[in-house]
């Protein structure tokens, strides 16, 4: 089996792929070790020295 | 003003900020006020035309087919549009420590660049040159010029992001980003076209037929998942935790909220072509993503909502923020309205009715105007140095005014639209239709009146708005004793 002959067939998986990706994002975003470091990006706007 | 770009250190080692490109965002400000009044005042004299024909004024230049384009663009592309450049170029700022890439010249060349892509759109609708694509309307000459525009304000954006000094890219420029990248990746597709000659105005698409049509709403849905949505979860993201004065609910929900919004949206287009040539499963395809996009969007209004947690009392001293969590509840509503029309056996009952105007417009009044009104109400003392808007009483006349005449608008629409469903598919007991349709077009005629009523009240409020913000920057008042700290500019 070729390679050229496998690729319709991996393409036709996008959902697949993108599923696996997006699940990865999510875990990710919340894994627990990271609580901590992303929870204080959110205090970015927060941080203006104008006011 | 000097080009001093980054961050001076101080001697006590505190970082000061450095000196911000804020004039061209105040004139960014002053259009976005601007063309809001001039796109709801079209509304509301096109809102009429349907309800009083005469208005038509039997001119080629003044019926309804030429208004409506000058309408749906000065809102979404000039009030919208401006509203997103100029707090895009805010935020950026800000939450990267820099100022903007490129030097004045070039964020100058944006603003005016883009006022005369609104100009030349709408002249020549007026003077009946249309691609004929909805929200797409512009002909070649005037796509080209906006591409050139675009590029350029992708250049400052990116390149702000690349020169920052705050380490995190915070997740308001993701969604900035996300809107500038998408918008020009289907401005592109979307406009391919080989024009008739040189020196006219008139082209011919590259697609044709039912591939003409699913490139067109994979444009137009996605004009209004990146432009009309990204483009503000943006403005959400940042203006919101600012005015509560605290961190958005949870920086974590906003990553899944802004990957989940980018891996779905961009395959919902199909859900406008229902029962038409499209193939069926592409038409299912669209409809399943459609649903799906319920979860992101609750998503993204839990995080914008719970943000206020704690804060909540703020709502009733500051007006600006009542019009920021009203429009994430507006978010909230049309986004769950959204995917039900997008089920098949409801849109056969809802495509090409009123009930679609309807979600539309409490998707672009309730969430797009109200989040941009919010935007402003901040935005517009800080940026003139200011402690507060010349009256909060008439901002919270212009909240209630304007909430009155969104509820008008969408509740009539509704009822317009499923009774103008429920005619068009009404059988006789002998297999005829029941009514002709300009029995449906009568029977419409009081709820395009309280349509036009709903639109006056949105108008009205938004001159309320710009008298109030004409007032607060024209006031005498010393500035404002925090911001005087900042170098002077």
């Amino acid at each position: 089996m070729d390679w050229n002959s496998l690729y319709p067939v991996l393409k036709s998986l996008w959902v697949i792929w993108f599923f696996v990706l997006f699940t990865g994002i999510v875990a990710w975003a919340l894994w627990p070790s990271r609580r901590t470091r992303l929870q204080e990006y959110g205090s970015i706007p927060l941080r203006d020295t104008e006011n | 003003m000097t080009a001093i770009a980054s961050a001076a250190q101080s001697s006590t080692g505190i970082r000061r900020a450095p000196i911000y490109a804020d004039d061209v965002i105040r004139a960014f400000m002053i259009a976005t006020i601007f063309w809001g009044v001039v796109a709801f005042a079209a509304g509301v004299y096109i809102a009429l035309q349907l309800a009083f024909p005469v208005l038509n004024l039997g001119l080629e230049w003044t019926t309804f087919g030429r208004l409506r384009p000058v309408h749906t663009s000065a809102a979404i592309f000039a009030f919208g549009g401006n509203a997103l450049l100029g707090t895009s170029f805010h935020v950026v700022q800000r939450t990267c420590r820099a100022r903007l890439w490129g030097g004045d010249a070039l964020s100058w060349f944006v603003f005016w660049g883009y006022q005369a892509f609104i100009v030349l759109a709408a002249t020549g609708y007026v003077l009946g040159i249309s691609q004929g694509k909805e929200y797409a309307e512009p002909e070649w000459y005037v796509d080209l010029w906006l591409t050139l525009v675009w590029v350029a304000y992708l250049l400052i954006f990116a390149g702000t992001l690349l020169k920052r000094e705050e380490p995190h890219i915070y997740v308001a420029n993701w969604f900035y980003l996300a809107f500038i990248l998408t918008i020009a990746v289907l401005h592109i597709g979307n406009n391919l076209a080989v024009p008739v000659s040189w020196f006219g105005s008139k082209s011919y698409g590259a697609a044709a037929g039912v591939q003409d049509a699913m490139i067109q709403w994979w444009y137009g849905h996605n004009a209004v998942g990146f432009f009309l949505t990204a483009g503000f979860l943006g403005m959400m993201y940042y203006f919101i935790p600012k005015r509560a004065e605290r961190p958005v609910y949870s920086y974590r929900l906003s990553i899944i909220h802004f990957w989940a919004l980018i891996f779905l949206y961009i395959w919902a287009g199909p859900h406008h072509l229902h029962y038409t040539a499209l193939p069926d499963w592409a038409q299912t395809l669209g409809m399943t993503f459609s649903i799906m996009l319920w979860m992101p969007s609750w998503g993204g209004m839990i995080n914008g909502l719970m943000t206020l947690s704690g804060a909540w009392d703020k709502l009733r001293t500051d007006p600006g923020l009542r019009f920021s969590v009203t429009a994430v509840g507006f978010y909230g509503m049309s986004t769950f309205e959204g995917p039900v029309m997008s089920i098949k056996a409801v849109n056969s009952l809802s495509h090409y009715t009123d009930w679609t105007i309807g979600h539309v417009h409490s998707g672009a009044l309730g969430w797009v105007a109200f989040i941009v009104f919010g935007a402003l109400y901040y935005l517009v003392p800080f940026l003139w140095k200011k402690q507060d808007v010349w009256s909060p009483r008439l901002a919270s006349w212009h909240f209630w005014i304007s909430t009155m005449g969104i509820v008008l608008y969408i509740t009539s629409m509704w009822v317009s639209g499923i009774m103008q469903g429920l005619m068009w598919r009404a059988y006789d007991e002998l297999g005829f239709l029941q009514y002709s349709f300009v029995e449906s077009v009568a029977a419409m005629h009081p709820f395009y009146v309280i349509r036009a009523l709903g639109g006056l009240l949105f108008l009205t409020g938004a001159l309320l708005m710009a008298y109030n913000f004409w007032r607060t920057i024209r006031q005498e008042e010393p500035a404002r004793a925090v911001y005087a700290t900042t170098p002077a500019e």
